[in-house]
């Protein structure tokens, strides 16, 4: 059993002046060393003795980690130190990415948005962070630093497990770019926590749709599940269905049985793995019913 | 590194590992910051960093370089306290002050950014910034008279509550006398305090439900950087157990002994550190003998469970008969049976336990503690450190939050020990898991009950089985399950009774005092069933509740004659005006489709209950009070009574100066130094207003009768013809100030003061007939809930609470304690559980055990009943408990009318209710 958890424990705090110095310190340190953004959930965790880095690697100041830009041809792109508080309020966030903005709201208290960063949230990797169905229904970018240079690691292959990412040996997280989304298109978060105290997600789903002439349906829908499966999810099943089938009340209906089929939660205290299942399927019905009575509106 | 903090530039390096919180509290000094739980989860630490909200104890240091911060120290002005700091005060928005800081640092942001937020915009921005007093309707009120002043320049808009007129002070709206300092950050909480080489004390805790310890080797820790001291159970002086009724609870916990749960304490350490500390006890090694874990109060009480005491796993069989429960159910149409369940709770104070012993010259000890029994710790702690009584001064600082969580030893002890081999202060501070490991919680009960009635729903007999787990330590079990067994058949005249309660020993943390002192369990039980009653014989529950009301006249399932003050009957009415005025049209019992969701339904519930006021059963139950006059026109109140955000300092200074006939104001109130205050007895049992209010309120009269009788003397004036108004004698014509008064009483050798003890009315033993207690309050609740029949989500949307206190002596005071109350009792039902497996703790860290916040604050309607006491100050008896007791069956009897679901076991989990919803069709999953 775990007893009074420790004062926490002692670590060096270092800004990195360049990209290379942090680099360096990663490659230097290995296991030692961490990224801190925010440090809403790592300074949280080194409190509660489930992390000992000596080393943390602040990077917030490094050029563009903080910027917000958006332009018709390349998209919205966001530093990964960017709060979400800040991406909640953007103007660009707000009138092109109403989705995300929504998500980033619904992290955590007021304070914490604060400090709590995008990027921090994506490489926690944790099944339930808010902001990843949003950069998986997006269809985002994550461009990453490391020894190597840049590289660019599409969000649909940056969660590998609980807390796990893909990011290697040496690299951090720099930006992340969400490329123009279709026109037209439409997006929800879901959330749902307990007693409607607006906790940590016992399920989240992100919703977004769009008219394509070439689907069947003359739509195509996205969607992605938060805190039902080791990591955040695509479901591509319920998408298909979408795509295939004129879009009634039956077909979201059997979309959401698709996403339900998909997900694989477990039991823990916020939640057992039945209701999860059951809300991933309620989720995902509202918050079709939702996007789709807004694109025929729109139609 | 450099930075501004308040607008003063600072240069001071961050230490490795140090959080702005530390920094602050620690090194500079500056403890408005409040610690509530280190975790990101309170809020209480909030500070502004260039201008936006950040919770400072997780903002490391060093990025505070180059930073502008303000602190609740730097809000006020050029001496002008801010809008919303005077918006707070006036409109009474904080009790026990702690999470003050915290709340007022978050507002101020958002009015920042937001000069004119809305009510949803200021639940949002306050959504995890704690208060477990919970006046969150008041907070916002405050918030939203703040932001009118800013905007306007005008001052803040008076709050409009009802006064009484026919008194002076009484019952007139009176912010707490330490309101200010509480706003500003001055306020100086046990954690606040320093003194010169003052150590860290920490206690190394078994960590096993159930063990013999076998081996215990503190030799390491004896040796390590830093450690001033260890201590373990052979080095104790004096008594070696504590306890508020049974000394059962050791101290520490020696080899060859018993551990009998996970927070037993093994050893001491008391270092230069916190990181000393910190590093010497991991260094301590402990070997046990496992024995098998006693889980659960049923198990415990068969043949062959395993012993946690000696004497047996039943601390007591609580047995309450009236009449012939035979007889009664044969004279029943009807009978209605249920098994109800809850589990312990925790109270959540915001301010965790903190202890500082400081060893006084004369060989005595000084203890700084916020505790609600001084006497008793002085007691306790004097034991065992072996000293007589008077060489233990207990000095009692701001209590930020108690709720029954901090009558037992916490701290104080091991501080003491320690203190006592160092010869120097040591300071011992829980974290918030240390508190969750370590306090007695509420107790976990099951609840058999049955109903007889006829046919036109008068009832015949109610019999009750109880079974109360008291954990490890027997705390105040004995007495809480006796308040749960004798309340256990509700605020209802029933002919024949019997009821049974099983207080039982296990292997988990133990149990004692929580507001509602074991009727909030039976509340829960027999209310819901009284529902189930009601729809069984298709009568309206509240014309139910109506017919079996207890009235003046009525005898209690205790043998007790009920002579006055019982306003139940009133209280249903009020309510049900009430409910009548929400919904004219319909029966506020059947459930409404919400209209643009088709999947939710809204209904209200009612739910009525009684408490008692003071000790009772026999227990002497007293208070004394000191009162005296001063030169510069003021009077000091003093006793040993803790006021822990409730209002007792208000409701004492409105009794004495309403008394003395001084403004409020010329009145300082003095709680809880056994060394200048004499004994108010524990606050417990919503007593102090009427117990230690009388006292204040005689000794107040004493002293006003002996200037009466100086004066008298002096100007050869008969006595009675001598008038007192506002703070001045006139006598014969003439004004006489109190300064003068005061010359004149020592000129004649007499001192202006006077100590007075009351006595409450005598009670009798249950068991013995007569009155078991002196007064009840009495409380009647309706709470309009909407459920959403596919998730399961409970939202309480308003509750209508009218209290039978007596008579209302501090409406700010009482305000705050029904808002409080009602968010308790809305945790209980909805929220909170206290989660223990095997004996281990997992609900060890507030983002595990949550407690309700400002996004689910109903709208709170309170209603005021006033049926006096021939005894209580005014009229008053207690409210604190009473307020909070109701609300949990009124929210799930609510549900129940709502989607046909009968809750038998708290808390309502939405994931339960949801697969129950789709049990009966309800809902669209499988
Ligand atoms: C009380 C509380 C409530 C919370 N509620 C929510 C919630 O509702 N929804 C939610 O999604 N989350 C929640 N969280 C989790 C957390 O706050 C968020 O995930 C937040 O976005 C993390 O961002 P950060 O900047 O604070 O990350 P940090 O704590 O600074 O970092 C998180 C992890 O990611 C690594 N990391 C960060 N940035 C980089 C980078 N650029 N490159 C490589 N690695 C990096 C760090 O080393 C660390 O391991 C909550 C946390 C707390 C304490
Ligand atoms: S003390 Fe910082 S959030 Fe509780
Ligand atoms: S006043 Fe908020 S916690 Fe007591």
């Amino acid at each position: 059993m775990k007893l009074p958890l420790p004062e926490l424990p002692q670590f060096d705090y270092i800004k990195a002046e360049s990209a290379e110095r942090a680099i360096d310190l990663l490659q230097e340190k290995g296991a030692a060393a961490r990224i801190l953004m925010g440090g809403t959930d790592l300074l949280v965790r080194m409190r509660n003795g489930a992390l000992a880095p000596t080393v943390l690697v602040d990077i917030k100041n490094l050029p563009g980690m903080s910027a917000i830009s958006f332009t018709k041809k390349d998209g919205l792109t966001v530093g990964a130190a960017v709060t979400m508080n800040a991406l909640a309020r953007n103007s660009d966030v707000l009138h092109h990415y109403p989705l995300l903005a929504e998500a980033a709201e619904s992290v955590a208290s007021y304070q914490l948005r604060n400090r709590a960063t995008v990027g921090g949230n994506l490489c926690n990797a944790s099944p339930a962070a808010d902001t990843a169905p949003a950069a998986l229904v997006l269809e985002a970018e994550l461009t990453v630093m490391g020894p190597k240079g840049e590289r660019t690691i599409p969000a649909m292959e940056f969660f590998k497990g609980p807390g796990v990412n893909a990011l290697e040996a040496g690299e951090f997280l720099a930006r992340i770019n969400y490329s123009n989304p279709p026109k037209g298109w439409k997006g929800r978060y879901m959330k749902i926590g307990r007693n409607a105290g607006g906790d940590l997600a016992i399920v989240g789903v992100a919703v977004m749709g769009y008219p394509d002439k070439d689907a069947p349906s003359d739509f195509r829908f996205r969607i992605a599940l938060a805190s039902v499966a080791p990591t955040t999810i695509r479901v591509h099943e319920a998408e298909e269905i979408l795509a295939q089938n004129p879009i009634t009340e039956t077909v979201i209906g059997m979309a959401a049985e698709a996403a339900q089929e998909a997900a694989t939660p477990i039991d823990d205290v916020r939640a057992s793995a039945r209701y999860r299942n059951a809300m991933v399927k309620e989720l995902t019905r509202r918050g079709l019913v939702d996007v789709w009575s807004s694109l025929k509106k729109e139609a | 590194m450099k930075f501004w903090i308040n607008g003063v530039e600072k240069e001071i390096d961050a230490l490795p590992g140090e959080m702005l919180s530390d920094l602050l509290r620690t090194r500079l000094g500056m403890t408005g910051t409040k610690i509530g739980c280190g975790e990101a989860e309170c809020g209480a630490c909030t500070v502004l960093i260039d201008d936006a909200p950040i919770l400072s104890c997780v903002y490391p240091a060093s990025r505070a370089a180059g930073r502008r911060i303000i602190t609740i120290e730097g809000l006020a002005q050029d001496g002008h306290l801010h809008p919303l700091q005077e918006a707070f005060v006036q409109y009474g928005a904080l009790q026990c002050g702690f999470c003050m800081p915290g709340q007022i640092m978050t507002a101020a942001a958002l009015l920042k950014k937001n000069p004119n937020p809305g009510e949803m915009e200021i639940r949002a921005a306050l959504k995890d910034t704690l208060c477990r007093c919970a006046g969150y309707p008041t907070i916002i009120q405050a918030v939203q008279a703040a932001a009118k002043t800013m905007s306007t320049g005008q001052p803040i808009p008076p709050l409009g509550l009802e006064e009484s007129e026919s008194t002076n002070a009484v019952g007139h709206i009176q912010p707490r006398p330490d309101s200010l300092e509480k706003v500003t950050g001055a306020a100086r909480f046990a954690d606040d305090l320093q003194f010169p080489g003052m150590l860290v004390g920490r206690v190394l805790r078994a960590g096993v439900p159930h063990a013999i310890l076998k081996r215990l080797d503190i030799q390491a820790a004896i040796d390590s950087a830093g450690v001033v001291v260890v201590l373990v159970a052979e080095d104790i002086p004096g008594e070696r157990n504590h306890g508020l009724v049974i000394r059962d609870w050791p101290i520490l916990v020696g080899v060859g002994e018993k551990v009998r749960y996970v927070g037993d304490a093994v050893a001491l350490i008391a270092a230069e550190t916190p990181e000393d500390a910190e590093r010497a006890l991991s260094l301590i090694e402990m070997e046990f003998d496992a024995l098998p874990v006693v889980v659960d109060p049923v198990s415990a009480n068969e043949a062959s469970a395993e012993k946690v005491h000696d004497g047996g796993n039943l601390l007591k069989h609580i047995e309450v008969r009236k009449g012939d429960v035979d007889t009664g159910f044969e004279g029943a149409d009807i009978s209605v049976e249920g098994v109800f369940n809850t589990p312990p709770n925790d109270h959540v104070f915001l301010e965790p336990e903190c202890s500082i012993a400081v060893p006084s010259e004369d060989g005595g000890m000084e203890i700084y503690v916020g505790s609600q029994i001084p006497y008793a710790d002085r007691e306790q702690v004097a034991r065992s450190l072996g000293l007589p009584d008077e060489h233990v001064r207990v000095i009692g600082t701001p209590i930020g939050g108690g709720f029954g969580g901090k009558e037992d030893i916490a701290g104080q002890i091991h501080a003491a020990l320690l203190a006592k081999a160092c010869d120097r202060p040591v300071k011992i501070l829980f974290n918030r898991q240390e508190s969750l490991l370590v306090h007695p919680k509420r107790h976990a009960t099951q609840i058999r009950i049955r109903i007889g009635a006829r046919q036109d729903g008068m009832l015949t007999a109610v019999e009750t089985e109880l079974f109360g787990d008291t954990g490890a330590y027997a705390s105040l079990g004995e007495k809480v399950m006796t308040r749960a067994t004798t309340h256990s058949t509700g605020p209802y005249n029933i002919p024949h009774v019997r009821a049974d309660c099983f207080a039982m020993y296990t292997n988990n943390p133990p149990a004692g005092a929580f507001r509602g002192f074991g009727v909030t369990q039976s509340c829960f039980a027999v209310e819901s069933l009284m529902d189930e009653l009601a729809h069984t014989l298709a009568i309206d529950p509240v014309e139910l509740r109506r017919k079996n009301a207890l009235q003046v006249g009525h005898v209690t399932n205790t043998g007790q004659l009920l002579g006055e003050s019982v306003g139940l009957l009133e209280c249903i009415d009020r309510v049900e005006a009430e409910l009548r005025r929400f919904s004219p049209e319909d029966n506020p019992f059947e459930n409404k489709i919400v209209s643009g969701y088709p999947n939710r339904r809204r209904a209200w519930g009612i739910a009525a209950a009684f408490k008692n006021t003071g000790l009772g059963g026999g227990a002497p139950d007293k208070a004394s009070a000191e009162v005296e006059l001063y030169l510069d026109g003021t009077a000091q109140v003093r006793t040993s009574s803790a006021d822990m955000g409730q209002g007792l300092l208000t409701v004492l200074q409105l009794i004495a100066a309403e008394e003395l006939t001084l403004p409020p104001d010329k009145v300082r109130v003095l709680l809880s130094d056994t060394g200048l205050t004499p004994d108010g007895g524990p606050t417990t049992a919503s007593r102090q207003t009427y117990v230690t209010g009388n006292a204040v309120r005689y000794a107040s009269a004493t002293v006003i009768q002996a200037v009466r009788s100086t004066l008298a003397e002096r100007f050869d004036v008969p006595p009675a013809t001598i008038k007192f108004i506002e703070g001045l004698a006139h006598v014969d014509g003439q004004q006489i100030e109190l300064a003068e008064i005061i010359e004149i009483m020592k000129a004649a050798g007499q001192e202006p003061k006077a100590l007075y003890e009351y006595w409450a009315p005598e009670t009798h033993p249950l068991g013995t007939g007569g009155d078991m207690h002196f007064a009840y309050s009495f409380a009647v609740q309706a709470a309009e809930i909407e459920v959403d029949l596919n998730t399961g989500e409970v939202q309480v949307l308003r509750v209508i609470a009218a209290n039978d206190v007596g008579r209302v002596i501090n409406p700010l005071g009482l305000r705050g304690q029904i808002e409080g109350g009602v968010m308790m009792g809305l945790g209980n039902a909805l929220i909170e559980e206290f989660i223990v497996e095997g004996g281990y703790v997992f609900t060890d860290r507030m983002a595990r055990y949550r407690i309700p916040s400002i996004v689910q604050a109903p709208e709170i309607i309170p209603i005021v009943v006033e049926h006096p006491t021939s005894e209580g100050p005014y009229g008053a008896k207690g409210v604190g408990e009473v307020s909070s007791i109701p609300t949990t069956p009124a929210i799930t009897n609510a549900i129940y009318n709502a989607c046909g679901i009968r809750v038998r076991s708290l808390p309502v989990d939405q994931d339960w209710l949801a697969l129950e919803l789709a049990k009966v069709g309800g809902a669209n999953h499988e």
